[in-house]
Formats: C-alpha cells, structure tokens, sequence
C-alpha cells in the first residue's frame, strides 16, 4: 500500500486492488485498512464512493458458459481428430499439382457416387421421409441427424426415413430451404474429398449437388428462378454433374454460386448471405442497403425485374427491418420506405413517383 | 499439465480443452458473434497446438496463452471474410467490435433492469480496444501483463484503456446511479 491515496481520484480507486478487494469484503485486512483510513480522510469520500459504486456495478460481469452440447460435441471432435493420422488442410492441394489431381479424381468418383445413389434411392424404393410446407408457411424440420432445415412455403425435402451412418447424408429439395447441417466430421478441416461415413452431407437440387461437413447455408430453386446456394457460414462444395466430368465451386461465407443453365456452368457472385436467408426470420434488416443492391436481391430471390421511373431512385437506401413473407409483401413495404407506388405484372415490377 | 500434453499426454490435453473450453468460447463470441465459426476456431486451435505439441515453448499459465493465439486465430478468420467481402469500411488491424448483452451481467438486487440497460449503453459505445479490454478484466479476471500478452499491447498502454473507460463509466454512469439509489432510498 505504498500509493498515495490522498491522491487518488475515483478512476485509481476503482483500479486499486487492495480497494476492489475491501469492497468485495475478500481481504480482512483490506477492509479494516479501508474502513480506517476513509474515517481518517473525510476529504476523499466522495471518490471512494464513487468508485464503490462503480467497482459494485462491473463485478456484476459473469461470463456465461458455453452451451453443453457444443462444449461435448467439440470435445469429441477433438479426440477423434487428434486419435487419427493428421489430414491434410482443404485448400492446401492447391499448390501440387499432383494431390490436387488425385483430389478431381476423388471427387469425380463422388459425383459419379452420388449420381449412383440418386438411382438407387430412386429405384430401389426405399422408405423415404416426405416433407412439404404450404405455400405461405415455413416449417422447420428436424433431421435424423439433428440437422435443422427450414423448408420455405410451397416447398418439398424427400429423405431416407432411416440413415445409414457409413454412407453420406442425402436429401432431395425442390423449393428454398436454409440449412443448419450438424457436423460429424472428426477434423476441424476435412476436406470434402476425403470425408468418410456420414460426414458429409448432400443437398440434391435441380441439377446441383450441394456437400457440406456442417454449416449454414440457403439454397433456392423456384420456377423462373436461378438455381442457386447461398452461404452464411462454414464451408460448402457445390457441384453440377455432366455427362462427362463436373463443374464444382469451393464457397466461403458469403459467396453466392449460381447454375446459368444457358451457358451449362456455375457463377460465383458475393453477396450478404443474411438477406438471402432472412425469409427464415419474416424480415429482412436492410442497414444502409442501396436499392440497385435489393434490386438484385427481388431478381436473385423471387426472378422478378425491377425498373425504376427516375433513376434517381437507384441512389436511395434502405434502413431497418422489411417483412419479407413473400415478393409482394416485401415489394410493398419497399415502396412504402422508398416513397413510391410499385407495379407488378407478372415477373416484371415497376416504381412509380408519387405525384 | 502443460507439461504432460507437450509430452503427447491426451488425457492432460483434452484436460486442458475442457478447463478452458467456456472462457474461450464466452471470449471468441465477444470477438466474432457466430457460435460456428467460433467452434472452428476453437477447434482448430487445438488441433494445431496437438500437431505442433513437440515444437511448443513451455507456458507457465496456461489460460492468456490459449486467449492470445484464438484471438490470432479469429482475426486471421475476419481479414479473410473481409477480403472476400470486399467491405467498403476498411479493417483496423487487431480491433474486434465487442458487444455486450443483457446475459453478460448478473441482475443483483441493488441495480435494476434500467440500470443494466444503461450500462450496456454505456459500453458499447465505449472505443473498440476499450471494450476488450474491460472484458479480459472483469470477465475473466486477467491482470493487465496478461492482457497485454493477449493484445499484444504493452501494459502500460491496457492500463491506460482502462483508466479511459472506467472514466468514460463514471462520467455517463454515476449521474444516473446517484438518482436511482436516491429513488430507491426515498
């Protein structure tokens, strides 16, 4: 205690640990020490009691623990990772040529799998799960796998009804639907290449098939409408087959990857990844969001073509929170936030100036 | 312990896992806000640090050392979003936008839900590096050499930050504290 607390202005009490400690009531000696020289120093009891206050208000911070289940899940994770021989890292096959052809190689024996799977499924009739959602009403559907997805309205999910835990997870969608997938993958980094058992996951949809470990991500495939996925976080493959070979696209958190039929090939855009999954919530919270950027957003989602009366317009933005239940409720609250009077015919849409 | 797991000891690593597993996750959430991405840092921390067990230095206390190299790890993690975001507001080197929330703190029965929510106010609008720094001092209890072990700061420099913020509390805090308590006394 050698400070010089005559000194002292209320931010050095609150610092001081031998002061925290009597206001804690911790350290007898801290408290008879405290009490006596606050009697003896009238002068700076309004500091001290400043900084009591305060020291009282911060040592209500508690750290909340981790959720259980992500604590063992992770724990397991780590055990079975470091109990194997290492893996090599994703992207590192970039580099060598070699690995990286071994890898197409694996990965074009996947996509042939994978096809063979969709035959057999189809074929050999067996049970399936259905899932459908009512246009208008979201559902959440919980997988076998304790995977969460959340089928749009007017959407379809088939699945196995009981899943083999050596072969990849697979369903079937047709519609929209955002995906939480649980990871099962012992590594942190797999790759997708050699992800064994029920590691990965497939989403089939439209001519794409989507592999994840684990992650968050929507895909869209409506009529007139792009197929095409969107991903919030994690890591995603997306691959379309060909007659001869694929096409695939590595996704990071917030790429956009699109089929264009036309030219038979993926496209990768970036975008944010949470207005394309806002559906999920009933709205979308737009920050500063330039209307040519949700102009894109109406095409990307609900195929619809946007053109504005004054091009001006195309400089407004967007803030806060839009209900997004379906293109016309969203395209009406727009034209209420922009000011303007929107028409709709068909996939086209037009803002008109109020006058 | 640390010891041991250098020593290819599993049990003391996954010990280790455990011990810490909640201060890092509450820490890499204040530092991230997505509880994936989080979990794969975590994860890929540990899996590096096991790969890499025979080439560590020894650590005398284990807890800062484990902070520092997540914090590394998540900051590796947002410069690679952001470059593939292509955000127009640029990336300050090493700065994380903590947020606080109401489940950071302790409801006790002298200070009422107006108070927290003034608080909390109060915090988030404190300078980024200030609001990391009252969190690895009055969350999780780290000295100011720990933290500046962590932010790779010097100590004197976290001392500063938090002279800063505790004055910026005392200046928007106090008022209001004082004519609540008076409320309450009445």
């Amino acid at each position: 205690m050698a400070s010089d607390y005559t000194r002292f202005q209320t931010e050095d009490f609150v610092l001081d640990d031998s002061f925290r400690a009597y206001v804690a009531g911790s350290d007898a000696a801290a408290v008879q020490f405290w009490q006596g020289w606050l009697a003896a120093h009238p002068a700076q009891r309004t500091a001290a009691e400043q900084a009591r206050q305060l020291v009282l208000v911060l040592a209500q911070a508690r750290q909340p623990a981790a959720p259980a289940q992500h604590k063992a899940e992770d724990l397991q994770r780590l055990q079975r990772a470091i109990r194997k021989p290492a893996v090599a890292p994703m992207l590192r096959t970039q580099g060598r040529r070699r690995s990286r052809l071994v890898a197409s190689l694996l990965l074009f024996l996947l996509a042939l799998g994978t096809g063979y799977g969709l035959w057999t499924k189809r074929t050999l009739l067996q049970p399936q799960t259905e899932y459908t959602a009512t246009a208008g009403q979201p559902r959440t559907v919980q997988l076998p796998d304790g995977s969460v997805v959340v089928l749009n309205g007017g959407s379809r999910l088939t699945t196995a009804t009981a899943w083999d835990s050596d072969a990849p997870r697979e369903v079937w969608l047709e519609g929209e639907a955002y995906f939480q997938v649980s990871h099962l993958a012992s590594a942190a980094n797999v790759a997708f290449a050699q992800a064994t058992g029920n590691a990965k996951f497939v989403v089939h949809v439209g001519e794409l098939n989507v592999s994840v470990l684990g992650t968050k991500f929507n895909v869209i495939n409506r009529p007139g409408v792009l197929n095409k996925v969107t991903l919030n976080a994690g890591k995603v493959l997306v691959e379309h087959p060909r007659l001869l070979g694929h096409d695939e696209q590595l996704m990071k958190p917030g790429d956009l990857v699109e089929y264009a039929p036309a030219e038979h090939n993926l496209v990768t855009r970036v975008v944010k990844p949470a207005y394309y999954s806002a559906w999920v919530k009933g709205s979308v919270q737009f920050d500063h969001t330039p209307l040519t950027e949700i102009i894109q957003l109406l095409r990307d989602t609900y195929g619809l073509r946007v053109t504005v009366d004054d091009p001006a317009m195309l400089r407004q933005t967007i803030t806060g929170s839009l209900p997004n239940a379906n293109a016309d409720v969203l395209l009406s609250a727009l034209a209420k936030s922009l000011g303007v009077r929107s028409e709709r015919s068909g996939q086209q849409v037009r803002f008109r100036t109020l006058r | 312990m640390w010891d041991a797991f250098r020593q290819g000891d599993e049990e003391a690593f996954t010990a280790i896992f455990s011990a810490e597993y909640d201060a890092l996750y509450g820490y890499g959430m204040k530092l991230l806000g997505d509880a994936e991405l989080v979990r794969d840092s975590i994860q890929e921390v540990f899996q590096k640090l096991w790969e890499r067990r025979a080439a560590l230095e020894p650590v005398e206390i284990i807890k800062p050392y484990l902070f520092k190299v997540l914090r590394r790890q998540i900051s590796d993690v947002i410069k690679s979003m952001n470059r593939r975001a292509a955000r127009q507001q640029a990336y300050h080197e090493d700065e994380f936008a903590v947020v606080y929330s109401h489940e950071d703190f302790l409801i006790a029965e002298q200070f009422s839900s107006e108070q927290n929510s003034r608080l909390l106010t109060i915090l988030n609008q404190l300078p980024t590096r200030q609001r990391e720094v009252i969190y690895l001092k009055y969350f999780d209890g780290f000295s100011y050499e720990k933290i500046s072990e962590i932010m790779n700061l010097t100590a004197q420099s976290v001392r500063n930050l938090v002279y800063r913020a505790i004055q910026t509390l005392k200046e928007l805090l106090l008022t209001f504290l004082v004519l609540v308590l008076q409320a309450s006394h009445r």
